[in-house]
């Protein structure tokens, strides 16, 4: 079921305390597609990103990725699996160093036995450089090889979102979800994260699903747009399409 | 630094501590051994508790408990059949007719506390935080209450008392540099770079494929074993285990010497808890001339609380002492004296 499509969902729902903030979700996503998600404030876009990544047990429905049921796994297997994200609220290993905290995605695939790490085999220390090298490569593709060595916290609000993408990415996702990466971005900014999400995309053979308020960024990236409003998908279809359809207009602007 | 020298550096650190180790057995009067044991103890206990707390971030209060644990196998295993037989009735046959030597008692001690840390963590480390802190205080409280009612195999309140003496620094400096050296390759490996994903940020981690309650459980174990392994070496020092001896006074110490030498730093715990130990004996004396009783211990705080005004994080923060380091600080003060 569902092998034609990357990332199937059906009939997705949670509800908190009563407040339904999924409700009826579906989609069927093919590989190598960046899907935007837009929507107004508190309409279930995160929620949904929790749900997909297993931070969040939904009430009913089931998620594919690969053809493989991945509903109610724990978040750490669906991202060995090949789902990893970023977080809105940015959430970094804000004491460690920004190459660390690449090399803590990297590791995902490589991981020594607990008995190689105490007597430092030789294949320890050859895959400890690999890792090494890999984050660096990483790094330099988000050009913050300058700053490998400083904390995490330490860095630039711009820099801390590109940290979070090169993160996800470094634990070698099949499917990457960014959750408002040009939050709080000018421009000229948004225009360069535009630019490496689509280099990103080709480099990696990426299939990108994207939450973003920001049209400058959804219109010219995502070949498909679904709108949520109050958890229930009200639209969906190219960023044209979304940009007539009168129950978007409704959703962000209200009755008129 | 290349390389080689900052190895030929540590063999040669590693060298002049054994040399050090052997002038002492040698020369040293019976109270310079003995302070030195508990200096080796006291850095087993710290760089574990550590290594849960400072590195995994686990807010144990727990962790003499597994000392406790260690101690009493320790005991157990090493008093002399004849007494087994008189005190500890509760024992089975075949092992209150055997008289273990330290090595297995060691083994046994620390594997032990660390199937102990096993199951209790699978429960309690479901919880973070002040809740973790209280749950594992909790363990802490039903170990001692167990060793003081369990009659017929820790002797209760009175204690397994004239145990042999086979604890000499030979045994205790190699089981704290065995303990630094496994803490220090954990920490710099992938296992200890998860520990301290999880210990930023849990659900970032687990976002990068990181199974976090197993990597909190690995870090409680080998925590959990070395504690163990400190509480034979502590008892076979002594010669005495009561339940008393291993409650809130030597909790509070460690908790004290890791967060003075700084969380996350386990060549500062070692920095650390060496000082504090000879700090003590210090005051110690100087109370006994005085004759003021209890000042040591209104002294020992002041210590701590000038330490955490004046650096909040830490001796070493979490930092670890390098050759690099000692390089750097030595051509920093070259610059500044004229």
């Amino acid at each position: 079921m569902g092998t034609d499509f990357l990332l199937k969902i059906d009939a997705l729902s949670v509800s908190f305390g009563g407040v339904k903030a999924l409700e009826n979700y579906r989609l069927n996503l093919e590989a190598s597609r960046i899907l935007g998600i837009i929507g107004p404030n508190g309409a279930g876009k995160t929620t949904l990103f929790n749900l997909i990544t297993g931070f969040i047990r939904p009430d009913t429905g089931r998620v594919f990725f690969n053809g493989r049921n991945i509903t109610r796994w724990e978040p750490y297997r669906i991202a060995r699996q090949g789902i990893t994200r970023s977080f809105q609220n940015i959430c970094l290993f804000g004491r460690l160093s920004v190459l660390d905290n690449v090399v803590a995605g990297c590791q995902i695939r490589r991981r020594p036995s607990f008995a190689s790490t105490l007597f430092r085999t030789r294949a320890f220390l050859r895959d400890e450089k690999k890792l090494q090298d890999r984050a660096r490569h990483l790094l330099s593709v988000f050009g913050l090889e300058q700053q490998a060595e400083r904390r995490a916290m330490n860095l630039a609000y711009g820099d801390q979102r590109r940290l979070e993408i090169a993160r996800a990415l470094a634990a070698g996702p099949r499917l990457l979800m960014i959750d408002e990466p040009a939050a709080g971005m000018n421009p000229k900014e948004t225009q360069d994260l535009l630019d490496l999400i689509l280099e990103l995309k080709a480099r990696f053979s990426l299939t990108i699903i994207l939450i973003e308020h920001n049209m400058n960024l959804v219109m010219p990236l995502c070949e498909t747009v679904q709108v949520l409003n109050y958890g229930r998908l009200v639209a969906e279809g190219t960023p044209a399409q979304i940009q007539r359809n009168p129950e978007v207009i409704d959703a962000y602007l209200g009755d008129r | 630094m290349r390389p080689e020298r900052r190895s030929f550096y540590t063999l040669a650190a590693i060298g002049l501590f054994f040399l050090g180790i052997c002038l002492l057995e040698m020369y040293g009067s019976h109270y310079d051994r003995r302070v030195a044991n508990l200096m080796m103890i006291y850095v087993i206990l710290t760089v574990s508790l550590n290594l849960s707390n400072g590195i995994m971030g686990i807010s144990s209060l727990g962790q003499i408990g597994f000392m406790s644990i260690g101690a009493y196998v320790a005991a157990v295993l090493t008093l002399p059949a004849g007494l087994k037989e008189r005190w500890l009735t509760g024992l089975p046959h075949w092992l209150s007719t055997i008289q273990a030597g330290l090595l297995p008692a060691m083994v046994l001690a620390g594997v032990l506390a660390a199937v102990v840390a096993f199951l209790v963590g699978i429960v309690i480390l479901r919880l973070q935080g002040v809740f973790a802190a209280v749950a594992t205080l909790g363990f802490l409280i039903i170990v001692k209450v167990i060793a003081e009612n369990w009659m017929s195999v820790t002797r209760g309140g009175r204690g397994i008392s004239a145990l042999p003496a086979y604890t000499n620094l030979w045994w205790t400096g190699a089981a704290a540099l065995v303990t630094i050296c496994v803490v220090l390759r954990i920490v710099k490996s992938p296992h200890g770079r998860s520990m301290l994903a999880v210990r930023e940020h849990d659900l970032a981690a687990q976002s990068i494929g990181i199974n976090a309650p197993r990597i909190r459980l690995l870090a409680f174990v080998v925590s959990a074993f070395f504690t163990g392994i400190a509480g034979s070496l502590w008892a076979n020092l002594i010669g005495v285990v009561s339940p008393g001896s291993f409650y809130l006074w030597l909790t509070l110490l460690i908790i004290i010497m890791m967060v003075v030498g700084g969380m996350g730093s386990v060549t500062g715990s070692v920095i650390s808890a060496a000082g504090f130990t000879i700090l003590l004996e210090l005051l110690r004396g100087f109370e006994n001339r005085i004759a003021v009783y209890g000042i040591s211990y209104i002294l020992f705080a002041a210590v701590f609380m000038l330490v955490i005004i004046f650096r909040p994080d830490g001796v070493m923060g979490d930092r670890e002492f390098s050759w690099t380091l000692l390089q750097r600080a030595a051509a920093f003060s070259r610059r500044k004296s004229p």
